[in-house]
C-alpha cells in the first residue's frame, strides 16, 4: 500500500504501463482458452466417435439388407431372396476375416462378414469391428423365407422393457462393442474370437455374449458401452415383395397374353401346398395357384415356369399373395364375381397384393381363409370385389393386372 | 515538422508510445500464440479438405445410383482433355472397359475433389479429378439384371473387369464371389495416386484403400453388386 501511495503521488506515475495487468490478462486468456479447447475437445471427440458408430452401424444394416434383396445371385444355389449372411467367427488377420463363416447355428454371434458383403470393413468410433447376430429363420440353411417368416431374435432397453414386440422381432442385430471394459481381453486370436470379450453385460443381467439371446439395448455406462442397431422385416420384406410381384406380374400379363385369360386363383381354405394349391374354376379371388387353369403355366405342368426364379416356388410364395380376376379376364365367369374390380374407384381387370410380414403376435398357417392375416384394410378382407389402395395402417403392396 | 512548439510536441509523442521492451514482450505473445495456433490451423484445414471430399464422394455414390436407376446401367469413364470440347465431363462409349476420369457432368456431380483446381485448357493437369473405373458387364450398352455376374476371374476373362481392393499390405479387402462393381477415389493432397491406384490393369483391376499413412493418402470408395441391385429393386427397375 505504501508503494503504491508513493506511486501514486510520485511525478513518474505516468511510467506505469501495466505490464503486470497485461501478463495477467494474457495467462488468464490462456487459461481459459486451454479449458475450453480441452472441454470442447472432449466433448467433440465423443461427439465424433458416437457419429462414427452410428454411420458404420447404418452402413452395415444397408449392406445386409441389400445382401438379402440381391441374394440368389451371390453363388450359393441355396440362396434366395431374404437370406441374410452367417456372422464372421474368423480372427482379425486370418486369411478369411471378413467371410461368412456358414453354416452358421440359429442366432449365431460373430462380426458382419463384410468381405462377403463386399463393403468396407465396418468399425465402431473405437476402432472395433462391428459384431452381428442372425435369427435362425433367415440363415441360408432355414427351409422357407417368405413374407410369413418372421424374426426370432428378442432385445430388451436398460429398463427390461422389450423393444421387439411380436410381429418386431429381430432378424439380425447389428452390435458396436466399443473398447473393452471389465474383464475383457482382446489380445490373442482365441481372444478375439470369444464374443463375450466384445459384447457386455447389461444392467438387468442380460447378456449380449450369449447365442440367440436375448439381447439388451441400455444406454453407455462403464460397465455397457455396446450399442446396437436392430434389423427387423419392415427393413427389408418390402423390397423383397417388390422383387417377387415384379417377376410375378411379368408371368401372369404373359399368361394373359398368350392365354386370353388369367389363371383361376387357388382355393384359401384348400391351398396349402404345391399339391393342394391348384385352380379353382368355380371362383374369382384366393390364393396365387400352383397348378393353374384353364392352361398350365406355360413350360412345364407347375411352377416355376419358364421365366421365374426356382426359389419362388420352393419357399412357397405363391401361398402369400391374395390374387384376384375380374370375370372379364377369367375364360368363364364364377358366380359371385364382377366383370371388372373396383380399386379406390378406379376400374381394375385384376390384381394381387402383396401382403407384408405378419403384424403383431399373427403365425400364419394353412390352410387358411383369414384375409384379415394378410390384408389390414377392412374394405380389402371383405371377399367382394371392391378393393382400396392400402392405407397408412397397412404393409401390403398393391398390384393392378392389366 | 513539430517545430516550432516542438519540445511539447516530441513529449507529447513520448508519452503516449510504447516501450521497445514492451513492444518486445507484445510481439514475443503474438508470435507464440499464432505459433501455437498454425499447426491447428493448418491440419484443421488439411482435415476438412479430407471431411470435404468424404462428403464429395458420398453424393458420387448416390448420384451413380441415381443414374443406374434412371438408365439401368452405369456410365463409362471420361478422359477428354479439351475443356472446349462438347464431351468435356461427359462419359465416353469408348472407355468402359478401362479406368478414367469420373464423368462429372454425366452424373452432376463436384468436378474435382477439395484439393483439385478445375482445368481451363487442354495442356492443364488433371490435378484432384476423381478417378473411376466400372466393370464393364455394368456399364456396357446392354443394361445389366439380377443375374448379371463377373464372369470367370481372375484373369483371361473378357467377360469381367474383376476388380479387388487391397490393403498397404497387400490383404485382400474383396472376395472373389462378390466383386466391387464400380470404384471412385480421390488422389488425395499429393495428387498422386498411391500404392496400386498407380498402376492400371486391363483384367483383374487391383486397388487399394487404406487409411492415411506416409505411403497412401488416396480416399477410395467402391459399390458392391447387392447394394447396386437394391437399390435397383426399390426403385422398382429390376428384376
Amino acid at each position: 500500500m505504501r508503494t503504491h501511495r508513493a506511486h501514486m503521488h510520485s511525478p513518474l506515475h505516468t511510467q506505469q504501463r501495466g505490464a503486470a495487468l497485461l501478463i495477467m490478462l494474457v495467462i488468464l486468456i490462456a487459461g481459459a482458452t486451454a479449458m475450453l479447447l480441452h472441454t470442447l475437445n472432449s466433448t467433440t471427440l465423443r461427439l465424433e466417435r458416437d457419429k462414427v458408430t452410428a454411420d458404420a452401424l447404418a452402413q452395415a444394416k444397408e449392406a445386409l439388407i441389400s445382401y438379402a434383396v440381391s441374394s440368389d445371385n451371390s453363388g450359393s444355389a441355396s440362396a434366395r431372396p431374404g437370406n441374410f449372411p452367417c456372422p464372421d467367427k474368423h480372427a482379425p488377420n486370418t486369411v478369411n476375416y471378413g467371410t461368412e463363416s456358414s453354416p452358421c447355428s440359429a442366432g449365431d454371434l460373430g462380426r458382419v462378414p463384410w468381405k462377403t458383403l463386399c463393403i468396407a470393413q465396418p468399425v465402431d468410433g473405437s476402432g472395433e469391428s462391428l459384431w452381428y447376430a442372425l435369427s435362425g429363420n433367415f440363415r441360408k440353411s432355414a427351409s422357407i423365407i417368405n413374407s410369413d417368416t418372421k424374426g426370432t431374435l428378442i432385445v430388451y432397453d436398460g429398463s427390461g422393457n422389450l423393444l421387439t414386440p411380436p410381429g418386431s422381432e429381430a432378424v439380425a442385430i447389428i452390435f458396436a462393442p466399443g473398447n473393452a471394459i471389465g474383464t475383457q481381453v482382446r489380445n490373442s486370436a482365441s481372444d478375439q474370437t470369444s464374443a463375450s470379450n466384445y459384447l457386455d453385460i447389461g444392467p438387468t443381467s442380460i447378456n449380449n455374449a450369449t447365442v440367440n439371446g436375448p439381447f439388451i439395448a441400455a444406454s453407455s455406462s462403464d460397465t455397457f458401452n455396446d450399442r446396437l442397431l436392430i434389423i427387423r422385416t419392415k427393413d427389408f420384406m418390402p423390397i423383397v415383395e417388390k422383387r417377387v410381384a415384379k417377376e410375378i406380374k411379368n408371368i401372369l400379363t404373359n399368361y394373359y397374353s398368350t392365354h386370353g385369360a388369367y389363371p383361376y386363383p387357388a382355393n384359401l381354405s384348400v391351398c396349402k401346398d404345391s399339391l393342394t394349391c391348384t385352380s379353382d374354376t368355380t371362383i374369382c379371388r384366393g390364393r396365387l395357384p400352383f397348378v393353374a387353369q384353364p392352361v398350365d403355366w406355360s413350360g412345364s405342368n407347375s411352377l416355376p415356369a419358364t421365366g421365374i426364379s426356382p426359389w419362388f416356388s420352393t419357399n412357397n410364395w405363391y401361398l402369400v399373395f391374395y390374387y384376384s380376376v375380374g370375370t372379364s379376364r377369367l375364360a368363364s365367369a364364377p358366380s359371385g364375381c364382377n366383370p371388372t374390380l373396383n380399386v379406390s374407384g378406379n376400374s381394375a381387370p385384376g390384381l394381387f397384393f402383396m401382403p407384408g410380414s405378419p403384424l403383431g403376435s399373427i403365425n400364419r398357417t394353412y390352410p387358411n381363409s383369414n384375409v384379415s392375416w394378410y390384408l389390414e384394410d377392412a374394405e380389402n378382407q371383405n371377399l367382394d370385389d371392391n378393393y382400396v389402395t392400402p392405407t397408412s395402417i397397412s404393409n401390403d403392396q398393391l398390384y393392378v393386372l392389366p | 515538422m513539430c517545430s516550432p512548439s516542438i519540445k511539447r510536441c516530441l513529449r507529447h509523442n513520448t508519452d503516449k508510445g510504447f516501450t521497445l521492451v514492451e513492444m518486445a514482450i507484445v510481439l514475443l505473445i503474438v508470435a507464440l500464440l499464432l505459433g501455437g495456433l498454425l499447426p491447428t490451423i493448418s491440419s484443421q484445414i488439411e482435415q476438412q479438405h479430407r471431411n470435404d471430399t468424404r462428403k464429395q464422394i458420398e453424393e458420387i455414390r448416390q448420384a451413380l445410383f441415381g443414374y443406374a436407376i434412371i438408365n439401368g446401367r452405369l456410365p463409362c469413364p471420361t478422359n477428354q482433355a479439351d475443356p472446349t470440347n462438347i464431351n468435356y465431363g461427359s462419359e465416353d462409349p469408348l472407355l468402359c472397359n478401362t479406368e478414367g476420369y469420373l464423368p462429372w457432368k454425366t452424373l452432376g456431380v463436384s468436378e474435382t475433389d477439395a484439393w483439385g483446381s478445375k482445368r481451363s485448357a487442354m495442356g492443364d493437369p488433371w490435378t484432384g479429378y476423381w478417378r473411376y473405373r466400372v466393370d464393364r458387364n455394368f456399364s456396357s450398352p446392354a443394361l445389366f439384371n439380377l443375374a448379371t455376374g463377373f464372369g470367370s476371374c481372375p484373369v483371361g476373362a473378357p467377360a469381367s473387369d474383376c476388380l479387388e481392393i487391397r490393403d498397404s499390405s497387400g490383404n485382400s479387402l474383396t472376395n472373389t464371389t462378390e466383386r466391387p462393381v464400380v470404384i471412385v477415389y480421390s488422389t488425395g493432397p499429393n495428387f498422386t495416386a498411391d500404392g496400386q491406384n498407380a498402376s492400371l490393369e486391363a483384367l483383374g483391376g487391383i486397388y487399394q484403400n487404406d487409411v492415411p499413412n506416409p505411403n497412401f493418402d488416396d480416399i477410395l470408395i467402391w459399390i458392391s453388386r447387392p447394394q447396386l441391385f437394391n437399390r435397383m429393386v426399390s426403385a422398382g427397375k429390376l428384376p
